[in-house]
């Protein structure tokens, strides 16, 4: 047995108080000189003898209340031992290619053998994944649980991450020894450029191949330029095929036209004005390919500024400011940026008050930034906005450490490190398909020949109900370089530098631009970052299935599309995809180290049964000692 | 010869806490006895003794042998001559004086409660011509007092119970036994004890001395705390004969310790009338008359 909270068990010593009452504090009785104790003596024995009894009953049940309480606190939980059963986890791939006919039937015939394979004295569970990993049935003794989970799994819009549907299996497996059946189609988007997924050494991985359409055609983009309306359509098969296309206007059926297309990627354009629609569907008939991916949405119509208040001490774009302005102003004319510089004295609640949920703060400085304005910060996260915290020099750690409300308790040292005492540092992308740096696509391995000079160390409190927190990137040297926290409906994104070539030299890099563009149009929301998003990115109250939808929050329409690599049926061997994993270490787990003993504690809640039990015992002392009395 | 007379509220000179705060033993004996007689309509040793008392007319039915011829030959009347009893009887006082006799949980122990009423009937056998006296015993005999009816002897009694020193543990057979064997004539045998020993071995040696000849009286005296127990928390009880301690909570043994104390008065009251003894319970805090009544009763036995 182990306990989540060991340190408490240090209560335990509260027991020897009864302990000791009872030994040294019983002698206080008064002596009074009597004639003859015999009848005391002979009389009373048998009840002084049960008397003594129930006292140090009524003692052990004290110290055992005392014990207990210690015990609760301490949280404990069972660690799970060599004699556990074996665990195989069979993992169904339910990405958008898995979506082709006949595909998912398959799928879960081959995971329905793998369950039927599986050793007796061995449990089983599913997880079933496509960018996200969805435990559909617990570890269980007995395969019908097994089977009819699997018989629900059904294909979705979205697209395929390995690296998440190994990661939600090894956390399933909790320590335990056991194995992973990747059902699959071993598309090769699955695994971004570099990603790879630790899997423990006491875990074996095993791969049953679903074989790929051998053609699928797809609508990869949409849109509308000066002539009309244009697509891109990828036949992924060898040769040409017959099909249709269909124009489609704010939902009214404009055109349907036959068609050839070649191998590959083919233009499709219609020479027809839109005549303000604000919605364009094209789509391909497509009978035996992958089923989200006929159809894809844009929107069409000047896109509205992101309106972006830069917080910098000089109050001007011209300053520390400057290279984070002049990324922003190089803007795409259809996703401009409207930058609105502000001291941080200036900042209060009051005059504060003009930002919008959809707007973005970026504080490079903190100089005179007054509790209002900090909660009014706060509070503009908390509402929906974003905010970005470059932490330069011209940050005072003392002023952010309730900037994400008292909940996130955010915690900031700087500078860490200097060029001179710890060389320059480099940072890593953690997560590549992370929306931040998806559209950065080949830029993001560049990122890592930034350098660092002078880094800040954020450390922040475990997650909570209020929040969650994701570290996006990392210092060579294991610190968290963006950090991303999710706070009611907003989010914010820490980073440990300044963003004015001041400790960095970042801005000197082509991933700059590209990178602090999508950092603030993620932080404004769906339908900022882009006219598109993936069905994974869709914000709550958006279906998660391409198509054009109001988002309940900002107001904005939002074209859900899947991810067109995702229509690319290239496959790896299962050789490649048992390549990709690598040995888990305990540094790769970073903050949420403790997380696996969280859970097991969550999961088993033993103080539950220890209060419980305290209880039983309390109300055990208390009829003892009324009867004592 | 009896306690014939009607009883009466008991008086106050008879109270033990008033005797106590009387100047000597003397005074005392003589407070508690006259102050008995008191109550009494007639002098208790009227009767057919050696000493004269006082003349009466003759009346039918008066004993022939009772007429004074002389007064007769003088007033040609007849008187008969009443006489005050005269007796011969050897009286025997024993007072334990073991440790567990100095218990009092009022303003009188034990001890001194049994003093006194062992100086009372000193006092009243004295007047009443029986010799008497004393022996004072814990586990061996401690002082004795010849057996004696000389005017005198009663100062010696009462200095004797006067000087009397708390004893150690307590062992009535061995006294009762060393009486018995130094009593050369039957008598009477009072025994002033809390009777914290053996009771068996105490009924025992009590019957040796009434085998003997010797009527028997036994006044068990204790304090009304042994009796109620009226403790409530815990308290170490400590032996005042043995030292040994017990801890208890006093409420909670109560009830079964006034169980057995019953349980063994119950034992010698039972035992001892069976032997023909006479058995007097008296608690410390009841006024000395009922136990001089009770000694008058069986004196008149004899």
């Amino acid at each position: 047995m182990s306990f989540l909270f060991p340190a408490f068990l240090l209560g335990a010593l509260a027991a020897t108080v009864p302990v000791l009452l009872h030994f040294f504090a019983r002698d206080r009785a008064p002596r009074l000189p009597f004639s003859d104790v015999r009848f005391l003596e002979r009389a009373f024995v048998r009840r002084d003898r049960r008397r003594r009894l129930r006292e140090l009953l009524l003692l052990a049940l004290r110290v055992a209340a005392l014990l207990l309480l210690a015990v609760a606190f301490a949280r404990p939980f069972l660690e799970a031992s060599g004699s556990v059963r074996r665990i195989t986890i069979v993992a169904v791939d339910r990405s958008l290619s898995l979506s082709a006919p006949g595909q998912m039937a398959l799928a879960r015939e081959l995971a329905l053998e793998a369950v039927a394979m599986t050793p007796a004295d061995e449990s089983v569970a599913v997880v079933a994944f496509d960018d996200a990993a969805e435990v559909v049935a617990r570890p269980a003794a007995g395969r019908q649980l097994a089977r009819s989970a699997i018989e629900r799994i059904v294909p979705t819009a979205a697209g395929t991450r390995y690296a998440a549907a190994l990661a939600g299996a090894v956390e399933l497996l909790d320590g335990r020894p056991g194995r992973i059946v990747v059902v699959t189609d071993l598309q090769e988007a699955g695994w971004p450029e570099g990603a790879r997924a630790p899997v423990p050494e006491h875990v074996d991985v095993e791969v049953l191949g679903v074989p790929p359409v051998a053609r699928n055609l797809a609508v990869t983009a949409a849109g509308s330029d000066a002539a009309g309306p244009v697509a891109v359509v990828l036949n992924t098969g060898p040769g040409p095929v017959e099909t249709e296309a269909t124009l489609l206007l704010d939902g009214r059926e404009v055109d349907r036209r036959p068609m050839t297309l070649a191998p590959g990627a083919s233009e499709l354009r219609w020479d027809q004005a839109p005549d303000g629609a604000r919605v364009v569907a094209i789509s391909v008939s497509d009978r035996d390919g992958y089923r989200w991916d006929d159809t894809r949405y844009a929107l069409l119509g000047p896109a509205s500024a992101i309106v972006v208040h830069v917080v910098s001490n000089s109050g001007t774009l011209d300053a520390e400011a400057f290279y984070f302005a002049q990324a922003l102003g190089v803007a795409p004319e259809f996703r401009p940026f409207e930058l609105r510089p502000v001291t941080p004295a200036a900042l209060t609640a009051s005059n504060a008050s003009d930002w919008q949920v959809g707007d973005v703060a970026a504080v490079v400085g903190t100089d005179g930034l007054s509790r209002s304005g900090r909660e009014r910060v706060a509070a503009f996260v908390e509402a929906g906005g974003g905010l970005l915290l470059a932490v330069g020099d011209g940050v005072d750690p003392r002023l952010v450490r309730d900037l994400l409300g008292s909940a996130v308790e955010l915690a900031v040292e700087t500078p860490v490190g200097t060029s001179a005492d710890a060389g320059a540092r480099r940072f890593a992308v953690v997560d590549p398909r992370h929306p931040v740096f998806r559209p950065l696509d080949d830029l993001v391995p560049a990122l890592g020949r930034v350098r660092f000079t002078r880094t800040a160390r954020v450390s922040f409190s475990a997650d909570t109900a209020d929040y969650s927190a994701s570290v996006l990137a990392r210092f060579d040297h294991g610190d968290p370089a963006l950090v991303e926290f999710d706070l009611g409906t907003g989010r914010a994104l820490v980073f440990a530098s300044d963003l004015n070539m001041e400790a960095n030299d970042l801005p000197r890099h082509p991933g700059f631009v590209p990178l602090l563009q999508e950092l603030v149009r993620y932080l404004a929301g769906p339908g900022a970052s882009s006219s598109e998003v993936l069905p994974a990115d869709a914000p709550p109250g958006v279906p998660r299935v391409p198509g054009v939808t109001l988002d309940p929050v900002s107001g904005r329409p939002v074209a859900v599309n899947v991810d067109p690599r995702e229509s690319e049926p290239r496959s790896l061997t299962p050789d490649g995809f048992l390549a990709r994993l690598g040995a888990s270490s305990p540094a790769a787990s970073g903050v949420r180290s403790t997380s696996g003993e969280v859970a097991r504690e969550a999961e088993q809640s033993l103080w539950w049964y220890v209060v419980l039990a305290m209880a039983v015992v309390l109300v055990g002392e208390a009829w003892l000692g009324r009867n004592m009395a | 010869m009896g306690a014939g007379g009607e009883r009466r509220p008991a008086l106050g000179c008879l109270d033990p806490e008033i005797v106590a705060s009387l100047g000597s033993m003397e005074l005392r004996a003589r407070a508690v006895v006259e102050g008995f007689l008191l109550g009494l309509h007639r002098s208790p040793w009227t009767g057919f003794s050696a000493e004269f008392s006082e003349y009466r007319q003759y009346m039918p039915g008066d004993d022939l042998s009772t007429l004074d011829w002389k007064v007769y030959g003088r007033s040609d009347r007849f008187y008969v001559k009443r006489f005050e009893e005269e007796t011969n009887v050897d009286c025997r006082i024993l007072l334990d004086v073991s440790a567990s006799m100095s218990y009092g949980s009022g303003a009188v122990s034990k001890l001194q409660y049994g003093s006194y009423l062992a100086a009372a009937l000193a006092w009243l056998m004295n007047r009443q011509r029986d010799a008497v006296g004393l022996l004072t015993f814990d586990e061996w005999v401690v002082a004795n007092v010849p057996v004696s009816a000389r005017p005198g002897h009663l100062r010696h009694i009462l200095v004797a119970l006067e000087q009397i020193r708390i004893g150690r543990r307590s062992n009535v057979s061995r006294a009762l036994d060393a009486l018995a064997a130094a009593m050369r004539r039957r008598g009477m045998v009072a025994l002033i004890s809390d009777l914290l020993d053996d009771p068996e071995a105490v009924v025992a040696g009590l019957k040796y001395v009434k085998f003997r000849g010797s009527e028997v009286i036994v006044f068990h005296v204790l304090d009304p705390a042994e009796l109620q127990f009226p403790f409530e928390r815990a308290t170490r009880f400590q032996d005042l004969e043995t030292g040994r301690e017990v801890t208890t909570v006093a409420g909670e043994v109560r009830d079964g310790y006034v169980r057995e104390m019953e349980r063994m008065t119950a034992y010698y009251r039972r035992e001892l009338r069976l032997a023909g003894i006479e058995y007097c319970r008296v608690q410390t805090v009841q006024p000395l008359d009922g136990a001089l009544r009770e000694y008058l009763t069986t004196r008149s036995r004899r």
